[in-house]
C-alpha cells in the first residue's frame, strides 16, 4: 500500500535544449534561420517584417493602422494572382494562413503537410514582393477591422485597457493598437500601404524561419531564386521615449451600463524587451501576478473570492514597455480590491522574498520551459523573437541557468526599480456611482466619455 | 501513427499511456464521465462548481497547496467541464510523475470538499459567470440556444448553470454528485510524455488502482424532444452590432454524420476561398462568419454564425445564409472543397499530435466515450471516405429548416460610447 501523508521523492529533471539551427544569409541580404526536424511530416514556414504599427508613426500624417493593412494586403492580390486565387492556392494545399500584425514586426506564417513547402515558399514569396493592394480589398478590410473595433467597444476589459494605453503612451509611436482607430482607417489609402512597403519591406527588415520536415538544399535553392530581388535600402525611425508616466495618479472612469462587475486596469512604465533586466522582471512579475499561484491571484481570487482571476505583466516591446494589473472584479469590492494590490506591490518592494518561493518560481519556470518548446510554431516564434531583439544566439539555450543564479537580493532590487506604486494610473470601467466613491482616494478622477 | 498502450485496473479505471520524448515532460489526464446534462434540473451547474472544488484541497493536501506543491515543482494544472465530461489534467516534469500522481489522485481517493473551499469557489464561480457570461457580449449565447434547442435532456440548460442553483448547492449535495459520478469504473487517466510504461502502469495502479470503487454506475438513457416548427427569436443584448444565430440538431460524436458534418464546416467557411468569407465577409456584409459542428455525447450542434457589419440589415444576411445552406443540400460540396477539407482536417491532425497536451485530450476523450483509442489512428480515414453523396443525404436529413433555431442579437440597452 502507498502511504498518501507523504510527498513522493523526487529526482532531478532531464535537461533541455533549444533545437539546432543554422542561420543563412541569401544573396539579396535576407536572413534564413532552418530547425531541421522530421519527427512530424509537417513544415511551418514564417516571415517577419521588422516593421509595425510602431512605424506609422513616422508616415506623413501618422495614419496608425497603415503597418496591419498593409501586412493584411500581401495576401490580397499579386502581380500574378487576385485575392481568390491566392486564397484557393493557399486553401487546396491544407495550409493554415495565419498573420499577426503587431507594435515592432508584422508576422506571417503557414503550416502545411511537408510536400508544400517549395509551393508555400513560391505563395509567400509573391505575396512579400509582389504585392498590388487593390483598391476594392483594401476598402473591404477597412470595413472588417472598422467594425470589429466598434464591436470590441461592447467589452469592459478592451476598454479599460484601451484608456490605459493611449493616455499612457500619448503622443508617442505606441499610442494606438496596431489597427489603428476608426478616424486613422478611413484615412489610409492604397497609396500609403505602397509607400509603406517601400520604404520598411527591404532586405535588412524581412526574416525568414522555416522548421519542420524539408529538404535543405532544395529550400535554400528556391528562397535565393524567389528572394533575389529585394530592396536593400534600409531605414530605420528614431524616438525619443521618455517614461514620464503621463496620467500618474489619475483614476480614469468610465460608464458601462448595466455592468455586472468592474473592468479594473491599473499600470505604469515599464521595461524595454532587450534590456538586460527583462529576465528578472519576469521573474518577479512570476512570483507577484504572472501565474494562478501568484501572490495578487491567491489574494483576489482564492483568499477574497472577488474574481475569476487577475494577472499582472511587464509589456516589454522594442522601445518601451509597460506594467499593468488587470482583472475583471466584484463592483462593491473595486476600492478594496485596489488596496490589495498596493499592498502586495509594497510589500515585494519592502520585503525580501522567501527563500522557498524563490525556489518554487525557479523550479515552476524551469519545469514548465520545455512547453515553450514542443511545437515547430512555437519554435520558429521563439527564434522570430531572438532576432527581433538581437538576442545572442544562446538566449534560449542559457535562459534556465540565469533563471537558477537569481538572488532574493536581485528581486528585492528588481521591485524596487520597477514597481512604482506611487505612479500608478486607475482605470475602472463600469457603474461609475459606485465606483466613484470607491476610487476617488486614489487620485483625481477624470471621466472618460469618448476612446480612440 | 500514435502508438499507445492501454490497461484496465482492477477498481475498473481504464488506463491510456502514451510515449512522447521530444521534451522532458508529461501530462497527466483524468477524465470523468460526468458533465452538465447529467445534473439535476433543479442544481445546474454542479459539475463545474465541483471541478473549481477539486482544486481546494483533499484528505493529505491542504487547501490551497495543490497548485502551490505542484507550482514548486515545475508544473501546472487546469481543468474543464463540458455537458458531457469533466477533464482534469496537469503538466509536470517526468521526472516527477509520481509527485503527479500523487497529488491528482487523493481528491478522487476520498471526498475533498470543505465548506470553507466551497464559500470562497461558490463566489468565485459568480465572479466567472459575470465575467464570461453576463457582462460579455454575446454571453447568453448558450443559455439562449440551449433552452430552446432542447426540451427534456439536461443539454437544455448550460454549462455553469443557474445562478440562484449556485448559490443554493450544498456540501450534501455536492457530496451526493462527487459518490455518484467520481467513480473509477467512470475514469479514464491517459498519461502523455517521456514515460516508462511498465514504471507508469506500476505508479498508477498504486495511486489511481487503490481508489475503491462506489456502486456501480447507472445505465445512461437519453430522450429529446423533435422541434417541429422553426423557432426564430430576437435577442437584446448589451451589444452594438446586431448577429444571426442558426443552430440544428445533427448526429452524435463519432458517428459518420459528426465527421461529415465537421468536414462541411471546413469545406463551407475555413479560409478567405471559402465561399462563407466570399459570400459574407468580403461582400461587407458581415465581420465574421463561421460553421461549426459542436460534438457532444446524444447529439451534436451545427451552426452557423454570422457578426453583422454596422449598417446592414438581419434580413440582408439571413438570405445569404440560408442560400448556402440550401445550395449545400442540392450540390453538396464541390471536388475543390472537398479536397481543401481533407488537406485541411490532415494538416490540424499532424498539429494536434505534435502537443503532447492536445494528444493526451484526444486519446482519453475517445477512450472515455468510444473505449477505443484506436479512432485517432482512424481519423484521417474516416474523412477522406466521405462520400458528396453521404454530404448531400445528411444536409438534406438534417439541416431542415423547420427543425432549426435561430437567434437574432441586436442592441437593446444602448452602450455609451
Amino acid at each position: 500500500m502507498i502511504d498518501r501523508t507523504k510527498i513522493p521523492a523526487v529526482k532531478p529533471s532531464g535537461d533541455i535544449h533549444f533545437p539546432e539551427f543554422t542561420i543563412t544569409n541569401l544573396l539579396s541580404g535576407i536572413k534564413v534561420y532552418l530547425v531541421n526536424d522530421n519527427r512530424y511530416p509537417v513544415t511551418t514556414v514564417r516571415i517577419m517584417i521588422k516593421a509595425g504599427s510602431y512605424n506609422d508613426y513616422f508616415t506623413d500624417e501618422y495614419k496608425a493602422g497603415t503597418a496591419t493593412l498593409t501586412g493584411e494586403l500581401l495576401s490580397k492580390g499579386t502581380k500574378h494572382s487576385n485575392a481568390l486565387q491566392i486564397a484557393e492556392n493557399i486553401d487546396v494545399t491544407g495550409s493554415l494562413f495565419a498573420s499577426g500584425f503587431g507594435y515592432d514586426g508584422t508576422f506571417l506564417t503557414l503550416t502545411s503537410y511537408k510536400d508544400n513547402s517549395i509551393t508555400l515558399l513560391n505563395l509567400i514569396s509573391d505575396m512579400i514582393l509582389n504585392s498590388t493592394f487593390p483598391d476594392d480589398e483594401l476598402n473591404s478590410k477597412k470595413e472588417q477591422i472598422i467594425n470589429s473595433l466598434i464591436s470590441m467597444q461592447d467589452e469592459g476589459s478592451y476598454l479599460a485597457e484601451r484608456i490605459f494605453k493611449y493616455n499612457h503612451y500619448k503622443d508617442t509611436p505606441y499610442q494606438y493598437d496596431p489597427d489603428g482607430y476608426i478616424e486613422s482607417l478611413k484615412q489610409i489609402t492604397v497609396k500609403d500601404l505602397k509607400k509603406f512597403s517601400e520604404k520598411y519591406y527591404n532586405s535588412e527588415n524581412i526574416i525568414i524561419a522555416i522548421v519542420g520536415d524539408f529538404d535543405e538544399g532544395n529550400i535554400l535553392r528556391t528562397l535565393e531564386q524567389k528572394f533575389s530581388n529585394v530592396s536593400k535600402d534600409s531605414h530605420v525611425d528614431y524616438f525619443d521615449f521618455k517614461d514620464t508616466d503621463n496620467g500618474k495618479g489619475v483614476v480614469y472612469l468610465k460608464e458601462k451600463k448595466d455592468a455586472s462587475q468592474t473592468s479594473l486596469f491599473l499600470g505604469h512604465s515599464g521595461i524595454k524587451r532587450n534590456n538586460d533586466d527583462y529576465i528578472y522582471v519576469t521573474f518577479l512579475n512570476n512570483l507577484l501576478g504572472g501565474s494562478f499561484v501568484s501572490r495578487i491571484n491567491k489574494n483576489l481570487r482564492e483568499k477574497n473570492g472577488l474574481t475569476y482571476g487577475a494577472r499582472t505583466s511587464f509589456n516589454a516591446k522594442m522601445h518601451s514597455g509597460d506594467f499593468t494589473i488587470e482583472t475583471e472584479i466584484n463592483t462593491e469590492k473595486t476600492g478594496f480590491a485596489i488596496e490589495e494590490i498596493l499592498k502586495e506591490l509594497n510589500d515585494i518592494r519592502e520585503n525580501f522574498v522567501s527563500d522557498e518561493e524563490m525556489e518554487n518560481t525557479k523550479n515552476y519556470i524551469s519545469g514548465n520551459y520545455p512547453l515553450q518548446l514542443e511545437t515547430s510554431n512555437a519554435v520558429s516564434g521563439k527564434l522570430m523573437t531572438m532576432e527581433l531583439y538581437g538576442f545572442e544566439k544562446d538566449y534560449f539555450d542559457t535562459y534556465l541557468s540565469k533563471v537558477n543564479n537569481i538572488t532574493k537580493e536581485k528581486v528585492k532590487e528588481t521591485a524596487l526599480n520597477y514597481l512604482h506604486p506611487d505612479k500608478l494610473k486607475f482605470v475602472a470601467v463600469g457603474d461609475i456611482n459606485k465606483l466613484e466613491k470607491q476610487c476617488r482616494k486614489f487620485g483625481n478622477v477624470e471621466i472618460i466619455n469618448k476612446i480612440k | 501513427m500514435i502508438i499507445y498502450k492501454q490497461a484496465v485496473l482492477n477498481n475498473g479505471l481504464r488506463l491510456v499511456m502514451s510515449r512522447k520524448s521530444e521534451i522532458p515532460n508529461v501530462i497527466i489526464n483524468s477524465c470523468f464521465h460526468v458533465g452538465s446534462k447529467d445534473e439535476d434540473p433543479n442544481k445546474t451547474g454542479m459539475s463545474h462548481l465541483l471541478e473549481h472544488l477539486m482544486f481546494s484541497g483533499s484528505e493529505n493536501i491542504p487547501g490551497g497547496k495543490f497548485d502551490e506543491i505542484l507550482h514548486a515543482n515545475g508544473g501546472e494544472s487546469n481543468a474543464f467541464t463540458t455537458q458531457d465530461y469533466t477533464s482534469y489534467y496537469l503538466t509536470i516534469p517526468s521526472s516527477k510523475l509520481e509527485l503527479g500522481m500523487w497529488l491528482d489522485s487523493d481528491r478522487y481517493a476520498s471526498f475533498p470538499v470543505t465548506e470553507e473551499g466551497l464559500e470562497v469557489q461558490r463566489k468565485v464561480v459568480i465572479e466567472e459567470k459575470m465575467q464570461t457570461h453576463d457582462n460579455s457580449p454575446f454571453g447568453s449565447l448558450e443559455y439562449e440556444s440551449a433552452k430552446r434547442l432542447f426540451k427534456k435532456s439536461g443539454y437544455r440548460w448550460e454549462i455553469i448553470g443557474d445562478e440562484n442553483h449556485i448559490k443554493n448547492l450544498s456540501l450534501k449535495d455536492i457530496e451526493n454528485f462527487y459518490n455518484s459520478f467520481y467513480n473509477p469504473a467512470n475514469m479514464v487517466l491517459t498519461v502523455v510524455g517521456d514515460i516508462d510504461y511498465d514504471e507508469t502502469y506500476d505508479l498508477a495502479d498504486s495511486y489511481y488502482g487503490s481508489i475503491k470503487t462506489n456502486a456501480s454506475m447507472a445505465e445512461r438513457t437519453y430522450s429529446e424532444e423533435i422541434i417541429e416548427n422553426e423557432i426564430e427569436d430576437e435577442i437584446e443584448d448589451n451589444i452594438t452590432l446586431p448577429a444571426r444565430f442558426i443552430m440544428y440538431r445533427t448526429p452524435a460524436l463519432g458517428t459518420k454524420e459528426f465527421y461529415a458534418f465537421r468536414l462541411m464546416c471546413v469545406g463551407l467557411s475555413s479560409g478567405e476561398s471559402s465561399n462563407v468569407y466570399r459570400s459574407l465577409v468580403r461582400t461587407d456584409l458581415t465581420t465574421e462568419s463561421y460553421l461549426s459542428n459542436q460534438g457532444m455525447e446524444f447529439e451534436s450542434i451545427f451552426s452557423f454564425n454570422s457578426f453583422l457589419n454596422k449598417g446592414v440589415k438581419i434580413s440582408q444576411v439571413s438570405k445569404s445564409m440560408d442560400n448556402i445552406i440550401s445550395n449545400l443540400k442540392m450540390n453538396g460540396l464541390t471536388d475543390f472543397e472537398i479536397r481543401k477539407s481533407v488537406n485541411k482536417v490532415l494538416t490540424s491532425y499532424y498539429l494536434k499530435i505534435q502537443q503532447s497536451m492536445n494528444l493526451s485530450n484526444h486519446l482519453a476523450f475517445y477512450k472515455l466515450f468510444f473505449n477505443d483509442c484506436e479512432m485517432i489512428n482512424n481519423e484521417i480515414k474516416i474523412f477522406e471516405n466521405i462520400s458528396n453523396q453521404d454530404i448531400k443525404k445528411y444536409a438534406e436529413e438534417y439541416l431542415d429548416s423547420k427543425k432549426r433555431v435561430a437567434l437574432n442579437y441586436i442592441p437593446g440597452k444602448k452602450v455609451e460610447s
